[in-house]
């Protein structure tokens, strides 16, 4: 806790210089790009957050991001990451304390579908969830839809983010960038021609070269200290303008996190560390042809590995987990008259590897190298039509799969193994998507809007570590994993009042889960057996609540509170001796409230209020002796509940005199201001000094203090 | 002045008052009577007897005692003979009182039952010796970064047929009492014909060999015990391990178990009453 508090402030202390100004769009209606942004506009309503009624009206119960409100949350250490506040929208919760997952309506934290212009992003978390792996600076504008997704959106149960950075040609060679103690960035954009321009990016901590050492300097905890969190990422890209009615941008991302926690004998892991990496890059070629039809093609690649090692009973063991997806995806759109049409294909082919076990040790430990990469393909075609009939709107579609696990593959079986060659059809999947929403416009100012959606998803992450580190292993559907499966039914009331400067909302959903994973055994099993799909339990889940909303949009003071009632269940027949247990992130209560107020020009004020029931948790009931063993016993399947989670966050910003071009302000802000100790684990700590002096006791630790901020912003 | 010792104040207040407590109400907690028993070849039974301590509950040094069991009628019987076990004091193991027999001593390929009574209820248990392995040889290695410590490696023959895994204890000349290296061997039965095994024992903070961590002291006269246990006894051991709080894993990395651990006592007790074919050895460190 010490040290968090003194390693924040620290961080504090650092000052940011980044630009914020916006892309200007070209204003000739005849240039391509102008047409690139209507073509946005109409397919994607609940984008555009300068429509006040957009709530009303929208083909989805989405949530409209506006990246410039955004930065006026206040933020931790100086940044404000959009990814991260969604968090705040409400029917989101946090995945946990530093975490940067998200649980969407009782959905698992890997079942949304995060894409970056389109590339798969499997893992959005840098430094133990304190940033996302979005970089702020490049950040154009953020999809989210929880339901009514639409059918050009498969592959995951929960929703969809869909990232998108700068797709304009800027008019002018612009730098950005933020110097700190823990990290700094720089990004740039760099118009070469009128038609042609590149962007880049870079990020990076150094927080064992300069945090750690100071900290070890002052003789603070010099065992903590010689702990090592760091991350970098780099973008980079290009936008160009082939033809007046042609644009071709291409995108490259790798981002990369080292932890490493060093010897900590009393828990007798010599070592552990983990790292994972992200990479993702793709080229979009976007063509109209005319005003009723235009097309979209995109080349994505996206590979996200990790690895995770742990000295234990002297030796070393390691594990890895590694997916790489290769992804083609067209799109044709269609405007006519009362019909908005979308239809394409997309095509993935996905190489595995879900869990590779390396263990070296001087001890013989049994190792079970039943070891298989999974290659799987997959075809899907789909198609949607919203129709709009006066006070009527309907979003009609379908999404038809096919996949398909491919050799080379071994299955292991006590009988006898099999064994398939390369590029043999092992098992295929063959999935139907009908995505159904409907509105009805009561007035200009209300709307009922219902939903009902089927999911699919091949792709999945299992946790086998329950604190704060990801090592979820990436495990695609495969001869002996059915893919996981929903049906989402939502429904909601939208009114708006005094001219849509005030918006209500009141939702309320229904989802059931098919096929979902779990882990079978502890840590030990992961590190000595290599067939994950043997280790695997399979169940069911459901989850239903209602969510209520109030936002001001207009005046002085403007915010929202969001408020979420929820229950989510799940049911496995070996966990729990098969009785239904609450799942992980059932949260019954969940509260965001979001306050803006702008004193004068000078002074503008914001504040955060968040409010969760705490995650569940499986926690023994007593504890007995046996071989010198401190033995838990466990009860009822995740029978206890966390502490809530709780905390304050308040922001001010000052905008400082301009003196020509440069503009600049100060930004104060506190995250945790009544200093909650929001717990981030539950351990059980035991110490033996003699045989029969036992010190047995549970702890909870905590992660993030009162953290002051200031940062200086200035623009060029 | 007053007012900044006031804001202070308030500051301080907000700060102290806001750290949770875990609501650790009792859900589904039952007392139980836990049973560590063994017999092992050419030894007498000794049973060991506590009861489980609520999570919640305080523990020191001086209530630990109230969970131990030293009023109970302890038997043993190989079917043809039984024999009440007497009970004593036991400094080098927690719960540190022992009920010992003094006639029947194990047999490898015996079946025995184990009775325990106590506070008006019975538990009852079954267990048999499994046939043993004996050590084909011993070697050992310099250790890494220390020439005076060395590393000890055994080699033995394992029949699959047997279905046994391995357990072994050691005892250092200057220890009190042996000590597990913490790892079953052959705990998936998967392994057969010649196998090497390097012992690699855990000695705590207090024990006198703590410095030499997992190795032995050159010279030093080393007393070692090879167990091998049967399917039941190896799969309470080995999901012991998961459930096991100073083992590491538990503490460190909370895993929450998904089933309660398996237990081959008699309700409502809870623990394992197991027999073990026992070879011993001493062995001199080069």
């Amino acid at each position: 806790m010490k040290i968090n508090f003194l390693l924040i402030i620290l961080l504090s202390l650092s000052y940011q210089v980044f630009s914020q100004e916006k892309h200007k769009l070209i204003k000739d209606s005849a240039d391509a790009s102008s047409i690139t942004k209507k073509i946005f506009q109409i397919q994607e309503l609940e984008v555009k957050a300068s429509l006040t009624d957009a709530n009303i009206k929208s083909g989805s119960t989405g949530l409209s991001i506006n990246i410039k409100d955004l930065k006026q949350l206040p933020t931790l250490v100086g940044e404000s990451d959009p990814y991260k506040a969604l968090q705040y929208m409400g029917g989101v919760s946090q995945a946990g304390e530093a975490s940067a997952g998200l649980y969407v309506r009782g959905g698992n934290n890997d079942q949304n579908l995060i894409l970056l212009n389109g590339s798969l992003i499997q893992n959005p978390t840098h430094v133990l969830g304190i940033f996302s792996v979005f970089n702020p600076d490049l950040i154009e504008k953020m999809t989210f839809i929880k339901s009514g997704i639409p059918a050009e959106y498969g592959g995951r149960l929960s929703s969809v983010v869909d990232i998108n950075t700068f797709n304009n040609i800027p008019q002018k060679f612009k730098v950005d960038g933020s110097i700190g103690l823990i990290s700094s960035r720089i990004a740039t954009q760099i118009p070469i021609s009128h038609n042609f321009s590149l962007y880049a990016s870079l990020r990076g901590s150094y927080i064992s070269s300069l945090i750690l050492p100071t900290l070890t300097h002052f003789g603070i905890d010099t065992l903590l200290t010689q702990n090592k969190y760091e991350y970098w990422d780099l973008n980079a890209g290009f936008i160009y303008q082939l033809a007046r009615k042609t644009k071709l941008s291409g995108h490259f991302y790798t981002g990369r996190d080292d932890i490493s926690i060093m010897p900590m004998s009393r828990f007798l892991f010599d070592k552990n560390a983990t790292y994972w990496q992200n990479t993702a890059s793709g080229i979009q070629l976007y063509h109209f042809f005319n005003e009723k039809w235009s097309m979209n093609h995109q080349l994505n690649f996206s590979k996200f590995e990790l690895a995770a090692n742990i000295d234990l009973f002297k030796s070393y063991n390691e594990l890895s987990t590694q997916l790489k997806t290769f992804n083609y995806k067209f799109d044709f759109f269609n405007f006519k008259g009362k019909h908005n049409i979308r239809f394409g294909s997309e095509f993935t082919y996905n190489m595995a590897s879900p869990h590779f076990v390396k263990v070296d040790s001087v001890i013989p430990i049994e190792v079970d190298n039943q070891h298989n990469d999974i290659h799987s393909s997959q075809v899907a075609l789909y198609f949607r039509d919203e129709i709009n009939l006066k006070n009527w709107q309907f979003n009609v579609g379908l999404r038809a799969n096919l996949y398909s696990h491919l050799g080379p593959y071994t299955d292991y079986n006590d009988s006898g193994n099999t064994y398939y060659s390369q590029n043999k059809i092992i098992k295929s999947y063959v999935g139907l998507e009908p995505r159904f929403f409907m509105r009805y416009l009561f007035t200009n100012q209300s709307s009922l809007k219902i939903t009902t959606s089927r999911h699919i998803q091949y792709l999945n992450q299992i946790p086998v570590f329950s604190f704060g580190i990801p090592a979820d292993l990436q495990l695609p559907a495969s001869l002996k994993v059915m893919p996981q499966t929903s049906w989402h039914f939502s429904g909601g009331y939208f009114r708006n009042f005094s001219d849509n400067a005030w918006e209500t909302s009141l939702e309320l959903y229904y989802k059931s889960l098919q096929h979902q994973l779990e882990f079978k055994s502890g840590i030990t099993e992961s590190f000595t057996n290599g067939n994950i799909e043997k280790n695997l339990l399979i169940g069911k889940g459901w989850s239903y609540g209602t969510e209520l909303k109030i936002r001001k949009n207009t005046g002085k003071f403007t915010g929202w509170i969001a408020y979420n009632l929820a229950w989510a269940y799940r049911q496995f027949d070996q966990i729990n001796q098969g009785k239904v247990f609450l799942a992980r992130n059932d949260r019954r209560h969940d509260i965001s409230v979001v306050s803006m107020y702008e004193l004068n020009k000078r002074w503008s004020f914001s504040s955060l209020f968040v409010y969760a029931t705490g995650n569940r948790l499986n926690l023994p009931l007593s504890w007995f002796v046996i071989d010198k063993n401190i033995i838990l016993e466990y009860g009822h399947y995740n029978a206890f509940e966390m502490p809530a989670y709780h905390r304050l966050d308040l922001s001010a910003s000052l905008k400082l005199k301009p003196r020509k071009a440069f503009r600049s302000e100060l930004n104060f802000s506190i995250y945790n201001v009544y200093n909650r100790a929001n717990p981030f684990q539950i351990i059980f700590d035991t110490k033996t000094s003699g045989i029969n002096k036992l010190d047995f006791k549970y702890k909870m630790s905590y992660l993030m203090p009162i953290i002051p901020s200031v940062s200086w912003v200035f623009h060029l | 002045m007053k007012r900044t010792i006031f804001i202070c104040c308030c500051v301080l207040f907000f700060m102290n008052s806001c750290k949770p407590d875990l609501n650790y109400e009792i859900k589904g907690y039952t007392q139980k009577v836990i049973v560590e028993g063994s017999i092992a070849s050419g030894e007498f039974a000794a049973v060991y007897l506590s009861l489980n301590v609520p999570v919640w509950e305080k523990i020191d040094s001086a209530n630990v005692l109230n969970h131990v069991i030293r009023t109970a009628k302890v038997s043993v019987s190989d079917g043809e003979k039984t024999e009440i076990l007497t009970s004593g004091w036991d400094k080098t193991h927690f719960p540190p009182y022992v009920y010992k027999g003094t006639d029947l001593r194990g047999v490898e390929g015996k079946t025995y039952t184990i009775k325990v009574e106590y506070s008006g209820i019975t538990l009852n248990a079954v267990t048999t010796i499994p046939f043993g392995t004996d050590i084909d040889e011993f070697s050992d290695t310099e250790a890494i970064n220390n020439d005076s410590l060395r590393s000890i490696l055994m080699s033995f023959t394992i029949d699959p047929k047997k279905k046994t895994s391995f357990k072994v204890y050691t005892k250092k000349k200057k220890d009190g009492f042996y000590t597990a290296t913490p790892l079953l061997f052959n705990s998936e039965f998967t392994l057969s014909g010649k196998q090497s095994f390097n012992i690699s024992p855990r000695p705590s903070t207090s024990d006198p060999s703590y410095s030499e961590s997992a190795n032995f002291a050159s010279g030093d006269t080393i007393q070692i015990r090879f167990c091998a246990l049967d399917s039941i006894s190896t799969d309470f051991f080995k999901a012991l391990t998961f459930y096991s709080s100073n083992s590491g894993i538990g503490s460190a990395f909370f895993v929450g178990e998904k089933n309660p651990l398996k237990s081959n006592i008699s309700l409502p007790g809870f623990g394992i009453w197991y027999g073990y074919a026992v070879r011993k050895y001493i062995y001199v460190v080069k």
